[in-house]
């Protein structure tokens, strides 16, 4: 049985993986926060390697900016999602519910729900081609 | 009427031997004309050497360019498993002459990281532009100096694998140009200076050298950071360096350069502009591209000017920012727009005693899939890349360029022969002219003694020998002489005697295997002069044709509706020639409307802005009101200008 804090925690890590949501690092794109941070990442990393220069620090500051409000706002929303949910009597249809919900935006995520202007295969991807 | 024939012909006659025995290049093309013919073609031309068409997916070769601008089929990104591309386009009429300009400054790293016997091969940076290529646009492409780790000590490892795409440039230019005496096709080695300042700003020029003779190295932004040290590496590398080098360079997109491409101080050390400094860029920048795939840098209606047919091929935005985050728009000034800059010109002329943007004007494609030429409004349009829309792996369903852009223009050179030292010299002259697409012939003299009916008899054997081509400084005015022919030129109204005439001549776009030929509505001259308040002043005044000729297009089918003509021809004496002041007038000739090629690619795509349950994502733009449904196609003169003797 799913206790709140890990209901919250799994939708959160759901919505983190598949939540389409607005973001722009040179493009505005429709996809989950795991490709703006894995994008973030990469601009990290070469910051890190070649030192801080215009373009690549301004485009990691856009990220990492971004990934903050984003997470706190999908872990306020996860948080209180756990707490309707909580209110559910019966511990086995919570934990249906929750399952649910995040099989449902997984499974969504299947789909190419995405717009992905940055990828360099295709403009709209799905959970498959997240990191292209 | 018949002695002053008589006259006409014999100066006509003395005037061609002149010319032909002071010829600048040798005679070595079979159809050499002393008359000069217009030639067609493309000087702004991306292939995979540059970071942004490749991180975009494109293959063209140069030597691949080169084929298609003489009419072979390209084929274009995506690609499939065995690499057949799976689009293909291809040139209904073939160009006259090309120059492929590639982003010269990441040569050596894109050279790098495509390489995997290169040393830089596993950087990093490398890693990034294989594996999330339009990650690497961002990350490459903008960061200035220093350059990347991967290139060692002061660089020196990029400038060496620089060489290795400059060499291929430089080769499929020699392999392309048609060495024999038939001169079917000239190409130039070129590339592109890609400069931006502030807030993606731009400040991008094209360098087109004469002839094969170039420096081993191009210089770019990243060593030369500034157009004057562009012009002092040309100065060093090529014209004092390599005997028979030369150079021109030609700045592009001043819509996109929050008007720093005419500021009106040196770059280098913001001091403000004078008079050596202006003849030193009016010396190394004799030309200006007014058009091209992202949009044409004429004059903006409302920003300096109430001409309402200056709201042609607009972009919404004054730098690269705007294109890429709408909270980045600034609408462009005044300051971004060529015609802004020649009226500064005049000004700076009277204030400093020499005009830095004494420049001619010419239209390109800047097209990033390596197909110069492409100036087709077609629903196929496939979109020139660049800033635009990446591709992938399958052709999205959606437009396939920001709706914004376009397909670009023509650049077109007024020489003897298609030849690289007639062409050339063309350039140099300034004897060129600018189309956004069609093949429209225009020529414009301007002269003192022009007759009013120089449209009833040869008008090139008349505009040479009386007047001056366009680009070029009317002579001091002649003394009156007595007994001087009276007969007033079509349109002269109440023109002084002793004022200039502009003769323009332009015929119809003729097109031809399936390209389409759309008749002509009206040429205008524009007359810039610097007023008594010492600013520059404008008109525009329609000299031949009709404004009201009824044609018109349904931008539900394209039809198109009316007539136009197929010539158009006058000789306009300005009415308020004042000969204190100085002067220029340029000529530009409109086309009846057509649909653009947005209209058609939404028409193809079946949007119904009626029924929005037809307006899939990626056509959204297709109902956007501020988006021209249908266009008006032109051509523009390079100027022709008048300075007092004071």
């Amino acid at each position: 049985m799913l206790s709140r804090r890990a209901t919250g925690r799994l939708l959160f890590a759901a919505a983190v993986i598949a939540l389409p949501l607005p973001w722009y690092l040179g493009e505005v794109e429709h996809a989950p926060l795991v490709r703006l941070a894995f994008f973030t990442g990469i601009f990290g990393r070469v910051l890190w390697a070649e030192g801080a220069t215009g373009t690549t620090r301004l485009f990691f500051v856009l990220g990492v900016a971004q990934i903050v409000l984003y997470a706190t706002a999908l872990r306020l929303v996860a948080a209180l999602v756990a707490r309707a949910l909580a209110g559910l009597r019966s511990p086995a249809l919570r934990t249906w519910v929750v399952a649910g919900l995040a099989i449902a935006l997984l499974g969504a995520g299947l789909l190419p729900i995405y717009d992905t202007p940055l990828s360099s295969h295709r403009a709209r991807s799905s959970l498959l081609g997240v990191f292209d | 009427m018949r002695a002053l024939r008589l006259v006409l012909g014999a100066l006509c006659g003395a005037a061609l031997l002149v010319s032909a025995a002071s010829a600048e290049e040798p005679a070595t093309c079979v159809s050499r004309d002393p008359l000069k013919r217009p030639w067609f073609g493309d000087l702004h031309v991306h292939t995979r050497w540059s970071l942004d068409a490749s991180t975009q997916g494109t293959r063209t070769s140069p030597a691949d360019a080169y084929r298609f601008a003489q009419g072979e089929a390209l084929g274009l990104h995506p690609f499939d498993a065995d690499g057949r591309a799976l689009r293909k386009v291809r040139l209904a009429r073939p160009l006259d002459f090309a120059a492929v300009t590639d982003h010269s400054e990441l040569f050596g790293e894109v050279a790098m990281c495509r390489d995997e016997h290169a040393a830089g091969y596993g950087d990093l940076v490398c890693q990034v532009y294989r594996g999330w290529p339009r990650l690497a646009f961002f990350l490459m492409n903008a960061r200035g100096t220093p350059r990347f780790s991967l290139c060692g000590e002061n660089g020196a490892a990029c400038l060496a694998a620089a060489r290795g795409p400059w060499q291929e440039m430089r080769d499929a230019a020699e392999a392309a140009q048609d060495h024999s005496d038939a001169c079917r096709f000239t190409t130039f080695v070129g590339y592109e200076w890609t400069k931006t300042v502030q807030s993606a700003s731009n400040l991008h020029r094209n360098v087109i050298f004469r002839n094969e003779h170039v420096p081993e190295v191009p210089a770019s932004a990243l060593e030369a950071l500034t157009p004057e040290a562009l012009w002092d590496a040309l100065d060093r590398d090529c014209r004092h360096g390599i005997p028979d080098c030369d150079a021109v360079v030609i700045p592009h997109n001043s819509n996109l350069s929050s008007g720093w491409m005419f500021a009106a101080e040196a770059l280098s050390d913001g001091r403000p502009m004078d008079a050596d400094h202006a003849r030193r860029r009016a010396l190394n920048e004799p030309l200006v591209e007014i058009m091209q795939h992202k949009g044409e840098s004429e004059c903006r209606t409302g920003a300096g000017t109430t001409d309402e047919l200056c709201g042609f091929e607009k972009l919404p935005y004054d730098s690269f920012m705007g294109r890429f985050s709408r909270f980045a728009r600034q609408t462009p000034a005044a300051t971004n727009y060529v015609r802004t800059a020649l009226g500064q010109g005049l000004v700076d002329r009277v204030k400093l005693g020499a005009n830095p943007f004494e420049f001619g004007v010419i239209g390109s494609t800047d097209t990033h899939i390596g197909a110069p030429g492409l100036v087709l409004e077609s629903g196929d349009y496939p979109g020139h890349g660049g800033a635009g829309i990446p591709i992938g792996d399958a052709l999205p369903d959606s437009l396939l360029d920001p709706i914004e852009y376009n397909p670009g223009g023509l650049a077109v050179l007024w020489a003897e022969e298609n030849s690289r030292p007639a062409l050339f010299a063309a350039l140099q002259r300034r004897e060129t002219y600018a189309t956004s697409g069609p093949r429209i012939v225009l020529r414009v003299f301007g002269g003192w003694g022009l007759p009013g009916d120089l449209c009833q008899g040869d008008f090139a054997v008349g505009g040479i020998a009386m007047g001056v081509p366009m680009g070029a400084t009317l002579p001091p005015p002649p003394a009156p002489v007595e007994g001087a022919d009276a007969t007033p030129p079509s349109g002269a109204g109440a023109a002084p005697s002793g004022a200039p005439a502009i003769a323009i001549s332009a015929l119809r776009d003729p097109g031809g295997n399936g390209d389409p030929s759309t008749p002509l509505q009206r040429a205008q001259v524009v007359k810039l002069w610097v007023g008594e308040d010492g600013a520059a002043h404008e008109k525009v005044v329609d000299v031949a044709g009709d404004a009201r000729n009824g044609a018109s297009v349904d931008p539900r089918t394209c039809e198109t509706h009316g007539d136009g003509a197929d010539q158009l021809c006058a000789v306009w004496r300005d009415p308020e020639f004042d000969p204190a002041r100085p002067a220029l007038y340029y000529v530009r000739v409109l086309e009846n409307p057509v649909c653009r090629w947005s209209t058609r690619a939404c028409n193809q795509a079946g949007i119904d802005c009626a029924k929005p349950e037809t307006v899939r994502t990626g056509f959204e733009g297709c109902c956007d009101p501020e988006i021209p449904k249908t266009i008006q196609e032109r051509a523009w003169s390079s100027p022709i200008w008048y300075t007092p003797a004071n």
